[in-house]
């Protein structure tokens, strides 16, 4: 591979975002044929480091080569021009529009003909595209706004392959993927390293990485630190690397057996029926974590929404503790329910606001003196009480959330909930896209928050997270319960998975 | 000097600079209008009458509101209060402006909140019917301005409603649940609305909060130029456009309080204006030239990332050069 000329060379790249050096120094090559995973925790500048390469971010410093000639894409479509396209972890698509105009956006002209679009032809050959890629159920004529946000993903993935690409930036997309987008994501990396093209490969997964790539290149705080070719690829010496420090095997709980209050429900779930849930009904133990598993697509993540009030109900009551019904957000809140959504920029926290603004958000009605006067020392001592408690990356709490890592963007939306005091915490996919040093971070919290007798729904689409951090586990499937399991030792993957499938 | 008071005086500098370059613009080109105290106090008396529109329309524009109909509210308002205060005199002025104020923007808000059209289209409807309205009544009543009503457009009261108007709106800004609630709602509405707020009940209440204010910038309009006349075909909308672009100003000053930019943005636009005058530029050029001055300052500051990069670009190559 060192052989031949790179598909992209970057060299010395450094890039900061006011006082934060987010690149510093950072040199890479891909060569043809090669997918090259990336791996760092959150905020080593793996994300940066892929949206210079795809025109969307500009380096302070440092140059770049495609095919040996010098590369600086002005922006994204320019980049995807000449061969290199990302797809990225959170929303990528134009929701006002069908998936065909996705799919076609800024191409649009070649369907055109003395200035009248062609709409039914631009419908075709996306089609034909998304036909393809694999994913013939999506249809191009249908509207962006109706699909999924796994859907939505997968026409991500057809429009960067409109163009066979010459270097394929995939940035953590595979954790908002299930398993068969997944499957047609990996299929098509084999299809680019076949047909000579080259991969990079962002990812949490470690496992993943060394399924899919031939090399990985370890970032450490804007710092590269490592390129492991594949016979040394492995898993313990990659954690080590990215953390620079020795890292546990197991980060899950320890103990074996369920350890909550049985007779004192903190949450009580009763025919709940709402979308593709039908006939829901479990009740939450004071001091449990309730794993929900199953596939993304089987309503587990309607689960969490619907008892938060997020969904409109079409039967069913979801109850607290102390007997009040709840339908609403709002009531949920009052009655210390906290929700963490898997969708986190979009769904859970407001990143245009800083940290401060963030945490103290549900908890102004406890901060409140006289009635209405919201003190700002008030503020200052919640937000970095919970901030210091979760250890969260940041310059100051006037820091805005945007500027924030996956990780420290996951700990502010806890501190958010924590800060409020709440009893009962819904947390749909509380480790998606996360270190595994933020991930281990968040592990303990919750055990903690468990001795504290407080409750927890975790939801989840990794078996080994549910498995290790449930006291009991309830698998999904056609939005339906199908099967509980309680915490044990004998307990595996494979005794889930034929009740998910 | 600790970082915290270098940061405070930064952001203090910061936030004049954009006035003060202006000023002083102006100043070299007609400094015998300019470095004046009586135009100083001239410019901040127009700016107060701006800003207090500006600050009855922050809360809206702030949760993505866009409402014309403010400038036929004041009219209106006014046209009652000064009714009014031919019965009960001062008294009567402040409880009319301010009780139609609130009914007018209760009305609004109510037909934005219940038939859920966007803002746009609600305002306009309300200008239309608000206009007539104030039309004839300003033909079925005769509406006759009193002199003791003068007081809130001069000096000291319009100062003192001013000063009361900032305090009152920096802390229901930035100290108050409803505050704090915009500024959720404004960043992003389906986050706010998982964190339990109640987005159109907010917005509804946006609509009366800002009534509130605009009940304060109606009593000194009144005051200031001691008359109300009734507008039709639309020509009342003109008088929210100068006072939404000081607010724009004010929203896009990263140095400071959205509250204080939107005093900072109407300074600006106001001896933009005078200035105009005083070089005795047609009164329709001023409106150019006031909108260029906005074009310039948000294009400026929408590009803010890529200037500073050229500059420090631009540096390095002149020490490289060295």
């Amino acid at each position: 591979m060192g052989a031949s000329t790179p598909v992209v060379e970057v060299k010395n790249i450094y890039k900061s975002f006011s006082s934060t050096r987010a690149l510093q120094d950072v040199s890479l090559a891909v060569y043809p044929g090669e997918v090259r995973g990336l791996i760092g925790e959150n905020g080593s500048g793996k994300s940066t480091l892929s949206a210079i390469i795809s025109g969307n971010l500009k380096a302070d410093e440092g140059s770049m080569f495609l095919f040996g000639e010098p590369y600086a894409p002005a922006n994204s479509f320019e980049a995807s021009e000449k061969g290199v396209s990302m797809i990225v972890q959170e929303q990528g698509t134009i929701s006002t529009v069908s998936v065909a105009a996705n799919i076609f956006a800024g191409r649009e002209s070649q369907f055109c003909k003395l200035g009248i679009l062609n709409s039914k032809k631009l419908s075709a050959e996306a089609q034909k595209l998304l036909d393809k890629v694999g994913v013939s159920d999506i249809k191009a004529d249908a509207p962006v706004a109706g699909l999924s946000f796994e859907d939505r993903k997968l026409v991500e993935i057809a429009r960067a392959f409109y163009k066979l690409p010459e270097l394929f930036i995939v940035d953590e997309t595979t954790t908002a993927l299930p398993q068969k987008g997944r499957n047609i994501l990996y299929g098509l990396i084999k299809m680019l390293k076949k047909e000579g093209k080259s991969v990079l490969f962002i990812s949490h997964d470690i496992d993943e990485l060394i399924e899919v790539c031939d090399t990985v290149t370890i970032l450490r705080d804007g710092r590269f630190i490592a390129t492991l070719e594949e016979g040394e690829m492995e898993a313990k010496k990659m954690k080590e690397l990215m953390v620079g420090r020795e890292v546990a095997d197991n980060f899950y709980r320890n103990d074996s057996n369920c350890t909550c209050v049985a007779d004192k429900p903190m949450l009580t779930v009763k025919d709940l029926s709402c979308g593709i849930l039908k006939d829901i009904s479990f009740e939450l133990k004071t001091g449990e974590i309730l794993g929900l598993a199953g596939l993304s697509d089987c309503g587990i993540h309607e689960v969490g929404k619907a008892i938060f009030g997020l969904l409109h109900r079409e039967s069913g009551t979801v109850t607290v503790g102390d007997g009040t019904q709840i339908h609403t957000p709002s009531e949920a809140i009052k009655k210390r329910v906290g929700f963490m959504s898997k969708n986190r920029d979009t769904e859970s926290m407001l990143i245009s606001m800083n940290i401060q603004e963030n945490v103290v958000l549900p908890s102004l009605d406890h901060l409140k003196v006289a009635g209405f006067f919201i003190p700002p020392k008030k503020e200052k001592e919640l937000a970095s009480e919970w901030c210091g408690k979760l250890n969260v990356k940041m310059r100051d709490l006037k820091q805005s959330c945007a500027e924030l890592s996956g990780g420290n963007k996951q700990k502010i939306v806890l501190a958010k909930w924590l800060g409020n005091g709440s009893e009962v915490f819904i947390l749909d996919c509380p480790t998606r896209g996360i270190d595994i040093g933020v991930k281990e971070a968040i592990y303990r919290i919750m055990e903690d928050l468990k001795s504290q007798g407080k409750s927890i729904i975790m939801i989840s689409e990794e078996l080994p997270e549910v498995i290790g951090m449930s006291d009991r586990i309830l698998v999904m499937k056609d939005g339906r319960i199908v099967k509980e399991f309680d915490r044990g030792p004998e307990l595996t993957e494979n005794s889930i998975i034929q009740y998910m499938i | 000097m600790n970082n915290k008071a270098l940061n405070i005086v930064k952001r203090v500098l910061l936030a004049i600079a954009l006035p003060a370059i202006v000023y002083l613009i102006l100043g070299i080109i007609r400094p015998d209008i300019y470095f004046s105290f009586n135009t100083l106090i001239m410019q901040l008396t127009q700016t107060m009458k701006l800003t207090l529109v500006g600050w009855a329309m922050l809360f809206g524009m702030s949760v993505g509101l866009f409402d014309f109909s403010v400038g036929s509210r004041i009219i209106l308002a006014g046209l009652v209060g000064i009714h009014m205060s031919q019965f009960m005199g001062v008294i009567g002025f402040v409880l009319g402006v301010v009780v139609t104020s609130l009914i007018l923007a209760g009305i609004t808000g109510a037909a934005f909140a219940g038939l859920r059209i966007p803002s746009i289209i609600t305002g306009y409807a309300m200008l239309l019917i608000f206009e007539s309205i104030a039309t004839i009544y300003q033909k079925k009543f005769t509406v006759i301005v009193t002199d003791n009503i003068a007081i809130f457009g001069k000096a000291p009261g319009i100062y003192v409603l001013t000063i009361v108007a900032f305090v009152l709106i920096y802390v229901v800004f930035n100290n108050t649940k409803f505050g704090y609630q915009i500024k959720a709602i404004g960043g992003n509405e389906a986050v706010a609305r998982s964190m339990g707020i109640k987005a159109v009940q907010l917005k509804l209440l946006t609509y009366i909060v800002g009534g509130a204010f605009l009940s304060i910038a109606a009593l000194v309009e009144v005051g200031y130029t001691g008359s109300v006349t009734a507008k039709t075909s639309m020509q009342s909308m003109q008088s929210c456009f100068t006072p939404m672009m000081g607010v724009m100003i004010g929203m896009n000053l990263a140095s400071c309080n959205p509250v204080v930019g939107s005093f900072i943005g109407s300074f600006c636009i106001s001896i933009v204006g005078s200035g105009l005058v005083a070089l005795g530029i047609e009164s329709r050029l001023q409106n150019v030239v006031v909108g260029l001055f906005l074009l310039v300052f948000l294009g400026l500051k929408g590009n803010s990332d890529r200037l500073s990069h050229l500059f420090s670009r631009k540096k390095k190559e002149a020490v490289n050069i060295n």
